[in-house]
């Protein structure tokens, strides 16, 4: 029989639900966070719901923040991260450093634990490799994630060139997903619904904007998503079949041209927009090869951890978990499903003990 | 007393689910609650009957449902009875002459801060221009 | 009223740094003080296992009922419940203060202290007309009641039963593996699921059988099973693992349709037993079901399968390739390097019949919009996911929704996507939403997860903050129980009152607003509790 503890790297949706299941169940469950707030990328993120919830599920981070904060059983590692790692299954120890609360003072103390989950997440693709768009070089030319930002903080969202209220938006899809020549053979799969969600809340602040999304395939998650995509269309949302290949920012009055098919003529076009949001896709983090160094675990071409087959939550180390987006794209609602599922093989590897 | 002095007494009634959490997120980012608002925390805004918002006006001048979003109920029609309620509280209000717009319900996630704060700001300005409220009960 | 306030006492926390220096707690302490509370500044943030403080605080003053004083939501409310129940009191007789609306507003120290003190004496308030909450321990049967032994279902009960519960999984036809079985590349991996399933100890598969009745609730559901054997079982919780049925959409043409469109099941038959495949094939997706990430998995699967083994000319229409899987994109990047053609449509393709060949007229998405027209041997159709005909006596029997499409409808799906809105009984796979291989897998394990968590420990101790009736107001109206959302409320015909069941309510209160004769109360959020609130703070502003 191991000692019932639990460590649990990230903090993100996926590693929070696993700390409250495993927690209600008994488990002693430490959570290693590197920031300083639980909740991982989707506590930045914004609320999508228009006249009614649209299902885009971030305020399930912040729920799900406090329930982990709040738990008797629950013990938070803020900004700290793992050093080194040892034993086996049942009887683990892990080495962390943590910062004291004073300013970059740092301590180290070792932690025992049954089992490990790694749920350390992503990170998003940096829109700047995609020189042709403009990021960082135009400021009208924004991530879909700057935006999620603007509607959380400010609940509208301006051009950044002039404060003024954009009335022709294009969504790009597909930045820094499946783009082989990027090496990013993937689809993202997050995209697509946040995307439509954003363009729909932009629709309702904005009643008078005209908003377009590029994009190649449409990828549906979740229940009645076809029913979304209608609402879009009728909201007066328009679909066009094509990434635009270059942004250009000739003048400086913020305008943005984009060259574009046009949807009628087949012709390259150049069309103006206020502004335009990159729909990035996750990526694996920089420091995922770091722990997958340490603890031994296998990644995939991309630098994905990987499971064993189908969604897995084995890695190929006995007692070391996966869950969440570590694994593979995942949106909120599977991550935290996923976070579930690496309580179950955490259960069973307690039961195959006694 | 002036309009302008004049500081409407309000009562909030949020839902824990969604109310509670925005309201820490907009005091987080510096929003401050004028000082005759008070908060009543219920556990679903179907949990408001219709007595507690009568009490509220007549001892108030405006009350404030906190819901969750359509669709969005922890409790799946919890706030589908609040507005129902609403609605049945509006009518009692027109026949007895008093203006219905002292009683707003306004739609809340758990991560809409800037919603709570922009919509509790408007109504207490909106309250200050609509004046006192004649069925307030004599101190 | 006096002699009661002396009883609680009043402990602030967590106030170093900028909190502390903005609200001037020991004057706060001190005007608290005068007004007969017992106040305790506790000199650091004591989290964890420096509950000592708070607990010697108790002691110390003969406390009963205290308010703690905090900043921001992290008042770790369930942390001092715990701290309670340890010392043997209620925890359900403490009140949380958050100050941090006193701390924002800033502008004054005294203004600001002032407010903290209203706010103190606001939770003191109600704290006083807080009755202390029962707590009651309930045990929970440590089984679990699977239906349906397609590969949801499979992966659930091996998942719960290596998890340590026992299982008892229905299914409706006389073998298991439902549709996966029947699937060329999953054949194999589904054989084996089976067998490891048939060798575990702790399953019992019921073949051949169906549930007829259920009765109880969560962790003691009474469950009768008949068909093959009938039985009556007692279960903690239910996974509803139901296979769907796919319908393939119907032509008005004459008899040789048939053999020139097949759907993409019948495909699959066709491909497993070896069959000589015709020269020109076509495969038309999305036409019925826009929604469906499954069926482009297959096609992709099938086409290649079939340009690699016979050569065809294959050619797939779409509306959206949904490559949204592990792998999808480099398998269409495969099939279109094989040399399968992809053409996306926005409009609905027309289909004709000529003599042994389909003709397929579409205008193609991409510039210059022009008409094409194909002719195939053989039209694979992707079939449109049905429920399944047992769904709506099912749904009634557990009484649990179905959704406009006739699935199963899930509770808010921000809980769990699996659960539904009754404690205890879960949809995992198809009957809720048809869905690709990994996230089926993965929702089965969730749930598995989810049930483990909650049933494991085999008792639970149950807060019983859950709405009460009182019998002798109860006038049999029944509004309650169509109210409740959960189903948490049942009618003792004996005492001739509803009562409610604590384990499967959720305290959300609506019964109690609802209930005409007011019987009904929720214990943390009485009138009386609501009503004190506003008539004191309202009247104290003015």
């Amino acid at each position: 029989m191991g000692s019932k503890e639990v460590v649990i790297i990230g903090g993100g949706i996926a590693g929070i639900n696993v700390a409250i299941t495993l927690a209600d169940a008994g488990f002693a469950v430490h959570v290693i966070e590197r920031e300083t707030q639980l909740g991982g990328h989707a506590v930045n993120f914004a609320c999508k719901a228009t006249e009614k919830c649209n299902k885009c599920l971030v305020c399930l981070a912040d729920e799900d923040t406090l329930k982990a904060y709040q738990h008797p059983k629950i013990k938070v590692w803020m900004g700290s991260k793992v050093v080194s790692f040892s034993g086996k299954p049942g009887d683990f120890e892990l080495r962390i450093s943590h910062t004291t609360g004073k300013e970059s003072s740092f301590e180290e103390l070792t932690l025992k634990a049954g089992a490990i989950v790694i749920a350390t997440g992503y990170t998003f693709f940096n829109a700047e490799e995609k020189k042709e768009y403009g990021y960082g070089k135009y400021k009208n030319v924004i991530t879909a994630i700057d935006l999620e930002r603007a509607f959380r903080v400010d609940g509208k969202i301006r051009r950044l060139t002039d404060g003024a209220i954009p009335k022709k938006i294009a969504f790009f899809q597909c930045v820094g997903s499946r783009d082989e020549s990027i090496g990013r053979g993937y689809c993202s799969k997050v995209c697509c619904p946040y995307a439509l969600r954003l363009s729909k809340l932009i629709k309702s602040e904005i009643p008078d904007s005209n908003i377009t999304i590029f994009y190649m395939d449409i990828q549906p998650t979740g229940k009645d998503f076809s029913g979304l995509r209608k609402s879009c269309e009728e909201m007066g949302i328009k679909f066009a079949r094509n990434l635009p290949s270059k942004v250009y920012g000739y003048s400086d009055s913020g305008v943005l041209h984009v060259k574009c098919l046009d949807n009628e003529t087949g012709e390259v076009v150049q069309r103006e927009f206020d502004l335009v949001v990159l729909s990035v896709g996750m990526s694996p983090r920089d420091d995922a090869k770091f722990l997958a160094d340490l603890f031994g675990i296998d990644q995939d071409e991309y630098g994905f951890y990987k499971g064993r087959d189908y969604f897995s939550n084995l890695s190929n180390v006995p007692g070391v978990f996966l869950a969440g987006t570590c694994q593979g794209p995942k949106d909120i609602g599977e991550s935290m499903v996923h976070g579930k599922a690496a309580v179950a093989e955490v259960t069973k590897m307690f039961a195959s003990f006694s | 007393m002036t309009k302008r002095d004049f500081k409407p007494k309000i009562t909030v009634f949020y839902c824990e689910h969604s109310g509670l959490l925005s309201a820490d997120m907009a005091i987080k980012s510096g929003f401050v609650y004028p000082e005759s608002v008070r908060m009543i925390k219920v556990p679903c805004s179907g949990k408001i009957e219709s007595i507690h918002i009568m009490r509220a006006l007549e001892e108030g001048d405006g009350v404030v449902i906190y819901a969750c979003h359509k669709e969005a109920c922890q409790f799946l029609r919890g706030n589908l009875r609040a507005e129902a309620r609403l609605a049945y509280i509006k009518n009692i209000l027109k026949e007895i002459s008093i203006e219905e717009e002292r009683v707003q319900m306004y739609y809340l996630s758990p991560s809409n801060g800037v919603k709570f704060t922009r919509t509790l700001s408007t109504f207490y300005e909106d309250l200050k221009s609509l004046g006192p409220n004649a069925g307030r009960a004599e101190e | 009223m006096t002699k009661k306030i002396s009883k609680t006492g009043i402990f602030i926390y967590g106030f170093e740094g900028k909190p502390g220096k903005v609200l001037g707690l020991d004057e706060a302490c001190s005007s608290l003080g005068a007004l007969g509370f017992v106040c305790f500044k506790c000199p650091s943030s004591f989290f964890p296992g420096e509950m000592n403080d708070f607990e010697k605080f108790l002691k110390k003053n003969k406390l009963s009922k205290v308010v703690v004083a905090g900043c921001g939501l992290r008042i770790k409310e369930p942390v001092f419940r715990d701290s309670l129940k340890k010392m043997g009191l209620n925890p359900y007789l403490i009140t949380f203060a958050n100050l941090n609306e006193a701390v924002v507003a800033c502008g004054d120290k005294s203004e600001a202290t002032k407010k903290a003190v209203a706010l103190i004496i606001k939770a003191a308030k109600w704290v006083e007309t807080q009755e202390p909450v029962e707590i009651q321990k309930v045990s929970l049967k440590r089984e679990v009641l699977v239906l349906g032994g397609g590969i949801a279902g499979i992966e659930t009960a091996l998942t719960l039963a290596e998890g340590g519960l026992s299982v008892i999984l229905v299914e409706e036809k006389s073998h298991l593996g439902g549709g996966a079985a029947e699937v060329g590349n999953l054949k194999n991996w589904t054989r084996d699921k089976v067998e490891t399933l048939k060798k575990n100890e702790r399953i019992k598969v019921i073949l051949s059988s169906n549930l007829v009745d259920l009765r109880g609730n969560a962790g003691g559901f009474t469950v009768k099973i008949e068909g093959a054997q009938e039985l009556t079982l007692e279960v903690g919780a239910i996974v509803v693992a139901v296979g769907y049925e796919f319908v393939l959409p119907v032509w008005k043409l004459g008899e040789n349709s048939k053999s020139l469109i097949i759907g993409q099941k019948e495909l699959e038959k066709r491909l497993v037993s070896d069959e000589k495949l015709s020269q020109r094939i076509c495969f038309l997706a999305d036409l019925v079901d826009e929604d469906l990430k499954i069926s482009t998995r297959a096609l992709l699967r099938q086409a290649l399968l079939i340009k690699e083994k016979f050569s065809s000319d294959v050619i797939c229409f779409c509306k959206d390739l949904k490559v949204s899987f592990n792998g999808g994109e480099l398998l269409y990047k495969r099939a279109r390097e094989a040399g399968i053609l992809f053409f996306k449509y926005a409009e609905k393709p027309e289909i004709k019949f000529l003599n042994n060949a389909v003709e397929i007229l579409l205008i193609n998405e991409d510039y210059p919009h022009e008409e094409l027209v194909f002719e195939s041997d053989l039209l694979v159709v992707g079939e449109k996911m049905m429920p399944g005909k047992s769904f709506e006596g099912l749904a009634k029997l557990l009484s649990v929704d179905l959704d406009l499409n006739g699935f199963f409808q899930e509770d808010n799906v921000k809980i769990l996507p699996t659960k539904s809105s009754r404690k205890g009984i879960f949809f995992v796979g198809g009957c809720r939403l048809p869905q690709n291989i990994d996230e089926t897998l993965s929702e089965a394990r969730g749930t598995a997860g989810e049930i483990l968590s909650f049933l494991s420990k085999g008792e639970i101790e149950l807060d019983l903050t859950s709405a009460k009736i009182n019998s002798d107001r109860c006038i049999l109206c029944l509004t309650c129980v169509r109210t409740c959302p959960h189903g948490a409320i049942i009618i003792d015909q004996e005492e001739g009152t509803a009562k409610v069941v604590p384990i499967a309510c959720q305290s959300c209160g609506i019964c109690a607003s609802e209930c005409p004769v007011m019987a009904i109360e929720l214990p943390l959020y009485t009138n009386a509790q609501i009503i004190g609130q506003l008539s004191d703070v309202v009247g104290e502003a003015g």
